[in-house]
């Protein structure tokens, strides 16, 4: 339609550095105090917070270093120069297939809380359709505009995370937070180990890093936006254990949800916040299941180049929404999260491994060609 | 594309807005449920354990600011069953709109009801479970029936529940210092701890009084009894928040009143043999001398300490009450001994925690010793006593 | 603008041809004879009333001359004062190339220059200018004397300010371009005429300031103007609906305004000003959302009063967006969000409503949008009258008779409140639209309903561009620089000078599109 200012698909570290929690905060974290508290005790979550943390942020600047030594190529590109061209193919087919069940999993939690806190009655299918149609719309748009709408909603997630935080205070017990370091060894390795899984999602960096215009500065950027979800989690769990105790912090389902329910902002014109702030969560998980689904098609790109996006997305949309139709109850979706969890770990994690090994086997492109 | 794009959105979003709206219900369609009280079953048939009464708002009869309507604003409404919510269900079939529970702040529970065992947990569950619900939601226990007490016809407001909460947590007085929510009880259920409830009785048709608490064991879980006047305000000079708590003491024959003003109260476990603990509980407190008739020149060193240890004397004769009521009569925990443990002592809490205020009951064998160490702040705006 | 172009094609097409056939037929051309000269432009024009041909003999040489035209539009003082006189007095006597002379010695007219061509002439004399014929001569000569009566410079009705300047434009696109350059004394001020219309030329300029405009805004804010293919232009709102760059989004993307020195300011910022001969509103281009809730008051009040308006302000645009959404949401789907005594005289005053929440909400919010539309037909006078009406019958009779709540009534007023406290009236008029979608959302799925339709309107402005520049820029593009002039403005010591978004470095320029080709290749 017109010359723009802007090419399209070019993106700064800045950018990089906002869409990274945008991805990583979803869902996860309204269970998270509720899994690590029990499997640690009192207070000491924040103990395996911060070493999962760590563990992800280490993986995040490994991804991130590694894409910074391949400036502007695509993921397909130094995948294929790496471990040659089908296994690039086949990694990049199991991104593809990641990023189906990851949007398809937040599709369908968001169908399972909104029943739990928003409607009774409403189909789940709708629910779901609803908000899976707003991600499609989204996607199918550019992909600077998807960096955009995640600078412009995580300011949102992190406000309104810090304003529940805020009127908590009242209602914590300091009491609740004693005494420290009572948790076993066997604790730690496994709280470390929920904890990590928690922060999964810095595999979508592989593939971003080719539109960066700055890749040299993503590695730094990247780990600034993994830590703000650290520090995130770290004051939301120690909220959690001082609002309610570690023992029913482990008995609730959606901690993090119960809090905004517990909490009366004094004056406020809402008794209860925990819609409104389910609500405005709603745009947390957006952005993730929007980053997941355009991976799918960024990824898909890669390997079926002429395929147009848009009727990539009409392919792909009815199975994801299928796939998310699957879990009928909350056992299944249960096992489902801990699958997502896994694989969006395991998956970049060997990947990443696998590509520094053959980093330095091989060595890097010359010219950058 | 775009345009394209958009087409087929639109052309989905729009059964959306054909097929209509599952849960929508006008707000005047609903009735709210402002507080629920339980009791025990009576003459029906066996199979019915409790007796919810549901006390609905009628909000057209609560009038404005502008146009206030006199009467009752609240209707009553009952039934039996076997679990809350089944009974709940059974009440709303006698509603002519859609039970609406999310502003459900008050839970009464008939002391009778709270005595009989194994109830009390039962009951606890559905309001925490379900979403509804707030944490925040108050607990009661009355002296009599639960449902009587929603019937109470208060002069100043028009609903009984206004009235109740309004006692709960605006009254400041050291007794009623601490509503208890059930966010808390939560708490304690899941770490089977003993707790207390706020004690109401009715005095006439028109008036409640908040009597003291009700304490509750955890393991039988039942209401064991209740500590009422006095002694559930003492209690708080063992827990240390004893504030604004006033004390009248002999000086020579002549009766001071004084006035808590800052109290700070302290356990430390002097030994550690689970069968035989022993704690020292510090108390350390400032006092104001509101009332004096007697005649001892208050800006005087002897003058002053006879004050003070009276003060302390009258303290630490208090709390041993407090003790012997609770430690050796109810034999339950309701002093936080429990937290200071976990807190401070966690490996021996861990080995005890099972038989802290019941089975072995650790609790009501350990010793406690009490030492009480005034400071009389002020003598108020004058000097002498007055004759 | 291609998709357009695409689809008017055909159509334009046609009428080009039938434009060439009826050239052909009767080329009217300018000839050496007077008489035959006076004819062809009375057959063109039509011999209309206010034509005006004035035969004259010129003074001392004694030849034929006439000069033509239309009153009403033609300053007629200048042309009796200065051309009139001065060519029937005329003393002297010319040799060699008579017209020249004339030109040169005789009119005393600044703006003045020849033409030989016929439509020329007439355009000149359809703008006002006057046309003088000489016999024998095949060239003419136009004089400027294009005037008339013109509305004078009042302050803007629509954009009043406390503080600030009180000029606004006018229909005249002279006065415009006058009123902007005593705003802007730097040389590098440009205006760069076009004329657009298919039949009825009109004159349109942009207007930057070269070195502050990027190059390329500028080229592409020329090249739009040139591709507009209307019959007739008699307004700057026809041209922006032509320029914009998504004409089916409800966010307006070009900004329109009647003063003076928004133009100015915005020309200064590295904007480009378009003003329409006709038409009092000037536009600018690029316009980001945060421009549609600027003010100029935002820079003539103090920092503190000055950022507080514009927070106020953001405020404003969600709550004419969601407010009546949200009061129908909380209404009928969460109850238990608001405080209990408010839910209960909420419930106490819809009891006896007969229409659900949604459709009162609707109903309201259409009756407010017809009373608004009443009270700008209505003349100023009887205006008043339509306050009244809505007010008192409405607002109250509807209450009293029990067809709507009261609290619905506070809702709509709240929200009729907040979309006129929106600077850009065609951003408001946008939100208000979307005010019945996100009703319609609320009513079908509550909280959640209005939290798509949020994630969907930010969806829809992040790709939506003016002239290239996001449209959610500063917030969207995140350029911190231009944060201080966001949500707040900054003390005017720390505002930075030209907005960093609009000042895009040439190196970013020249490589951008190399690398997205590199990427494309691969």
């Amino acid at each position: 339609m017109s010359k723009s200012h802007f090419a399209d698909d070019r993106i700064q570290s800045l950018d990089i550095m906002v869409a990274l929690p945008s991805i990583v905060i979803g869902v996860g974290i309204l269970s998270f105090p509720s899994t690590l508290a029990q499997s640690t005790k009192f207070a000491d979550g924040w103990v395996v917070v911060i070493l999962g943390g760590l563990i992800s942020i280490f993986f995040t600047w490994a991804v991130t270093k590694l894409g910074a030594k391949f400036p502007h190529q695509s993921f397909y590109s130094y995948a294929s120069h790496l471990v040659s061209k089908p296994v690039a193919s086949i990694i990049i087919l199991l991104f593809s297939l990641n990023g189906i069940f990851l949007t398809a999993f937040e599709v369908s939690m968001i169908g399972f809380i909104s029943h739990q806190y928003l409607f009774e009655q409403t189909p789940r299918e709708v629910v779901s359709i609803a908000f899976f149609l707003a991600v499609i719309y989204a996607v199918a748009g550019s992909r600077s505009g998807i960096f955009r709408i995640n600078l412009l909603f995580s300011p949102l997630i992190f406000l309104i995370s810090f304003i529940l935080i805020f009127f908590s205070i009242n209602f914590m017990d300091v009491d609740h937070l004693l005494p420290l370091f009572k948790t076993g060894m066997d604790g730690y390795v496994e709280g470390t180990i929920q904890s990590a899984l928690s922060y999964s999602g810095f595999g979508v960096l592989f593939f971003y890093i080719a539109f960066v215009c700055d890749p040299e500065k993503v590695p730094k950027r990247a780990v600034a936006g993994m830590s703000s979800v650290v520090c995130l989690y770290l004051f939301i769990y120690l909220t959690c254990i001082a609002v309610f105790g570690h023992a029913p912090t482990g008995e609730i389902r959606w901690p993090f949800i119960e809090l905004a329910q517990s909490v009366e902002i004094p004056g406020g014109f809402f008794e209860r916040i925990e819609a409104v702030f389910f609500t405005i969560w709603i745009t947390a998980i957006f952005t993730t299941a929007m980053i997941g689904f355009d991976i799918t098609i960024l990824a898909l790109q890669m390997i079926f180049p002429k395929r147009d996006k848009i009727v990539l997305i009409f392919i792909l949309a009815p199975i994801i929404f299928f796939i998310s139709l699957l879990p009928k109850n909350y056992m299944e979706n249960h096992y489902f999260d801990i699958f997502i969890g896994y694989v969006s770990w395991l998956l970049p994690m060997i990947v990443v491994i696998l590509f520094w090994i053959m980093y330095r086997i091989k060595g890097g492109l010359e010219n950058g060609k | 594309m775009e345009s394209r794009c958009r087409f087929a959105f639109l052309c989905s979003i729009i059964p959306f807005i054909l097929t209509g709206c599952w849960d929508e219900v006008e707000i005047d369609k609903q009735v709210f449920i402002a507080a629920v009280a339980i009791d025990l079953a009576e003459d029906s048939d066996e199979e019915a354990l409790v007796e919810v009464t549901e006390h609905l708002i009628v909000p057209s009869a609560l009038g404005s600011v502008t146009n206030p309507r006199p009467g009752k604003a609240y209707h009553n409404l009952s039934s039996t069953g076997k679990t809350i919510y089944e009974t709940a269900k059974a009440i709303s079939r006698q509603e002519s709109r859609k039970a609406n529970v999310e502003h459900l702040g008050l839970v009464l529970i008939s002391r009778e009801f709270a005595e009989t065992e194994g109830m009390l947990k039962n009951i606890f569950d559905v309001f925490i479970r379900e979403q509804y619900m707030r944490r925040g939601i108050l607990v009661v226990i009355t002296e009599g029936k639960a449902k009587e007490v929603l019937h109470i016809d208060a002069e100043h407001v028009s609903l009984p529940s206004v009235y109740i909460v309004d006692m709960l947590e605006n009254d400041q007085t050291t007794m009623t210092k601490d509503p208890v929510k059930l966010g808390d009880i939560h708490e304690k259920l899941l770490t089977n701890r003993s707790y207390s409830l706020p004690y109401l009785s009715v005095v006439t048709e028109k008036i409640l009084k908040y009597d003291g608490v009700a304490v509750i064991a955890e393991k039988p879980s039942r209401m064991v009894g209740a500590l009422t006047g006095d002694i559930s305000e003492d209690r708080h000079f063992i827990s240390g928040k004893a504030r604004q708590s006033v004390v009248t003491i002999q000086v020579e024959g002549n009766p001071a009143t004084l006035e808590i003003n800052e109290l700070r109260s302290r356990y430390v476990l002097l030994n550690e043999n689970p069968d035989a603990l022993h704690f020292r509980v510090d108390i350390e407190l400032d006092a104001l001398i509101k009332e004096y008739v007697g005649q001892l020149d208050l800006y005087d060193e002897e003058n002053m300490k006879i004050f003070t240890e009276a003060l302390e004397n009258e303290v630490h004769k208090r709390a041993v009450r407090v003790l012997e009521e609770v430690k050796d009569g109810m034999q339950v925990d309701i002093l936080k001994f429990d937290d200071f443990l976990r807190i401070h002592h966690n490996e021996l809490w861990e080995e005890i925690k099972n038989d802290w205020d019941y089975g072995e009951n650790y609790f009501a064998d350990s010793d406690i010793t009490i030492v009480v160490e005034a400071n009389i702040e002020s003598p108020g705006t004058s000097l002498k006593g007055n004759q | 603008m291609t998709r357009r172009s695409l689809f008017r094609r055909s159509k334009v097409k046609s009428a080009m041809k039938r434009d060439n056939q009826e050239e052909t037929i009767n080329e009217p051309k300018i000839t050496t004879d007077l008489d035959e000269n006076m004819k062809t432009i009375k057959d063109v024009l039509g011999n209309p009333a206010d034509l005006v041909v004035r035969e004259l003999i010129i003074g001392e040489i004694e030849t034929r001359a006439a000069i033509v035209y239309l009153s009403g539009i033609t300053e007629e003082d200048l042309l009796n004062d200065n051309i009139m006189k001065a060519i029937q007095q005329n003393l002297k006597r010319f040799d060699d190339d008579l017209l020249e002379n004339i030109r040169k010695e005789v009119i005393a007219v600044t703006d003045i220059k020849n033409s030989n061509d016929f439509d020329d002439v007439c355009l000149a004399v359809l703008n006002g200018d006057s046309a003088f014929y000489l016999d024998g001569s095949q060239e003419v000569l136009l004089m400027g004397t294009s005037g008339g009566q013109n509305r004078s410079i009042e302050e803007p009705d629509t954009e009043t300010l406390i503080r600030g300047p009180r000029d606004g434009f006018v229909e005249s696109m002279n006065t415009n371009m006058a009123l902007i350059r005593r705003d802007i004394k730097i040389p590098n001020l440009r205006f760069e005429q076009h004329t657009v219309g298919g039949r009825s030329k009109q004159k349109l300029v942009v207007c930057h300031v070269e070195g502050l405009a990027h190059p390329e805004l500028v080229e592409e804010v020329n090249r739009r103007i040139k591709s507009i293919d209307l019959d007739y232009v008699t307004d700057s709102s026809f041209v922006e609906q032509w320029i914009e760059d998504s004409f089916l989004s409800p966010f307006p993307q070009v900004l329109d305004t009647e003063r003076p020195d928004v133009v100015s300011a915005s020309v200064m910022q590295g904007k480009v000003g378009i003003i329409v001969d006709g038409s009092p509103f000037a536009l600018i281009a690029p316009m980001t959302f945060n421009d549609g809730l600027s003010s100029p008051e935002d820079y003539t009040q103090r920092w503190l009063a000055a950022s507080s308006l514009r927070l106020l302000r953001f405020l404003a645009a969600f709550i004419a967006i969601f407010l009546p959404g949200l009061y129908v949401a909380l209404a009928t789907f969460h109850p238990g969000m608001i405080p209990s005594t408010l839910a209960y005289s909420i419930a106490a005053s819809r009891e006896g409503v007969p229409f659900p929440a949604v459709i009162e909400a609707i109903l309201m919010a259409l009756t407010f949008e017809l009373l608004h539309e009443a009270g700008i037909r209505l003349p100023n006078v009887i205006g008043q009258t339509i306050g009244i009406v809505g007010g008192l019958v409405i607002g109250e009779a509807a209450v009293n008779a029990g067809i709507v709540s009261p609290i619905m009534v506070i809702i709509t007023a709240l929200t009729a409140i907040a979309s006129f406290s929106i600077p850009s009236y065609s951003l408001s008029m946008g939100l208000r639209t979307l005010r019945f979608i996100a009703l319609l959302a609320a009513g079908t799925l509550g909280l959640y309903g209005i939290i798509l339709v949020f994630i969907m309107i930010v969806a829809h402005i992040v790709n939506l561009k003016s002239f290239g520049i996001p449209y959610t820029a500063p917030f969207g593009p995140l350029y911190l620089q231009d944060l201080k002039d966001g949500i707040i403005r900054v003390p005017m010591t720390d505002l930075p000078r030209q907005t960093a978004h609009l000042k895009m470095s040439d190196a970013e320029f020249e490589h951008a599109p190399n690398e997205k080709r590199k990427n494309k290749k691969r």
